[in-house]
């Protein structure tokens, strides 16, 4: 799209995350050319922020704050370069705290398999697969590294109705803090999000997966790198991927 | 250091640097906004305050790419929010039990006069002035920028929601946009 054609009229939907990622693009390229369409962008960001404001408010239980300060507070006591929190970790604690419909087999699997992934490593982990395919009801969809990450494994894995998963990866390279890797549920031309995640240096990570569709609609699955937060379609590298 | 002189910005750069209390400033700021913000998209007090967590770890995590040039730490923070509760509603492909998404009564939804401190005061300030510029919307508009807002809907669902064409729905929302756009900027100045 030509610098000369503003899309002044898009910003609004630019900025809701309504447009489609085709037309979010074109909005993005526009924008690093344009400065007048980037200030009414940033104004229609703002308003965007204050609309936060409208929503009824509502406070808290007390004790959040603790716990959203016990993390970081324990860390940075002996902190002269800032901690890295361990995801997975942190993740897996989350997990085990929030039970929700059909998830108690799958995390205590999904513990298991990331222990076994943990000692298996490379061309294992579809050793791992074939085993489990064998033993267990659950699918079990192999992920693998693209051009851009070759080391890189991972596993998608899916409960019997298909409508909860959980991926665990390994040797993904660890990300900067603006980005984060986005797995993408495949179907024909259509991609959605199936959620985003980090990986620590070890280059874990795992994503507790839960879709409208079932799961197991999906004939191919992707991961990519996006901005922080995730984008409303693929915009970065593709590295890794897997079929049904 | 007393954090309560500072402003957000710089908190968040003492965040960059593993300032446990400046983090723990930033939550007595904002606490309040990211859990009712998450609250009214997913309607549900636990996740409300799951995702409340989440969004301070992430703070904590990537202080870094904070960027004060281009917005206020609020729109930061509720931007985090809406985006991740708007994920999560999706994901749980459940809609919250009590449908309604807020606005539906801004004249009658009066805010409490209880202000105890001055960032509370700056706070229901931005809450009046906000719901005041909503209140001039048409009705109409108001009720499809409250599905794409609250409810993260693309177009085709609000229209599908709201029984209306599309182009009609693209329209008012745009209008929505471009009077509060005007509205809230001019009282910025003012
Ligand atoms: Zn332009």
């Amino acid at each position: 799209m030509a610098v000369e054609q503003h899309i002044i009229e898009l910003i609004p939907e630019y900025v809701l995350g309504l447009l489609d990622p085709v037309e979010s693009q074109q909005v993005e390229q526009h924008l690093q050319a344009c400065a007048a369409c980037r200030e009414e962008e940033q104004a229609h960001r703002q308003v965007v922020g204050l609309l936060a404001y409208s929503a009824p408010q509502k406070d808290p239980s007390s004790k959040l704050r603790q716990r959203i300060l016990q993390v970081p507070g324990t860390q940075a006591i002996q902190a002269t370069e800032k901690p890295i929190p361990n995801q997975f970790w942190q993740k897996l604690a989350h997990f085990f705290g929030s039970p929700s419909p059909g998830w108690v087999a799958l995390t205590v699997f999904l513990f298991a398999a990331w222990l076994l992934s943990a000692l298996l490593l490379g061309a294992q982990i579809y050793q791992l697969r074939a085993e489990l395919a064998r033993q267990s009801p659950l699918q079990v969809i192999a992920l693998k590294g693209t051009e851009s990450a070759p080391e890189a494994t991972g596993v998608l894995i899916v409960s019997v109705d298909g409508t909860h998963g959980a991926l665990v990866v390994d040797r993904l390279p660890k990300l900067d803090e603006a980005n984060e890797y986005q797995l993408w549920l495949i179907r024909d031309d259509h991609r959605e999000s199936g959620g985003v995640f980090s990986v620590g240096k070890s280059g874990y990570g795992v994503l507790y997966v839960s879709s409208e569709e079932p799961l197991s609609s999906y004939p191919s699955f992707g991961i990519t790198i996006e901005p922080a937060g995730g984008s409303p379609g693929p915009t970065g590298e593709k590295v890794l991927g897997g079929d049904l | 250091m007393d954090y309560h002189e500072l402003d957000d910005s710089y908190l968040v750069q003492l965040i960059t640097r593993a300032h446990a209390d400046a983090l723990g400033e930033l939550y007595d700021r904002y606490g309040r906004l990211v859990f009712s913000l998450a609250f009214n998209i997913v309607g549900d007090e636990a996740v409300a305050e799951e995702i409340t967590q989440d969004v301070f770890t992430s703070v904590w995590e990537k202080a870094g790419t904070y960027r004060s040039d281009q917005s206020r730490v609020s729109t930061w923070l509720s931007s985090i929010t809406r985006y991740r509760s708007i994920d999560i509603l999706r994901r749980r492909g459940a809609r919250p039990e009590q449908y309604s998404v807020p606005w539906g009564d801004l004249h009658a939804e009066m805010i409490p006069d209880q202000i105890s401190t001055d960032e509370r005061a700056e706070e229901l300030i931005l809450q009046k002035r906000v719901r005041a510029a909503l209140a001039e919307l048409p009705a109409e508009q108001r009720a499809a920028l409250a599905l794409a807002y609250f409810r993260g809907y693309s177009h085709s669902e609000i229209a599908a929601e709201l029984g209306q064409p599309l182009g009609t729905v693209k329209t008012r929302i745009r209008l929505a946009m471009q009077k509060l756009r005007n509205l809230l900027d001019e009282e910025d100045h003012a």
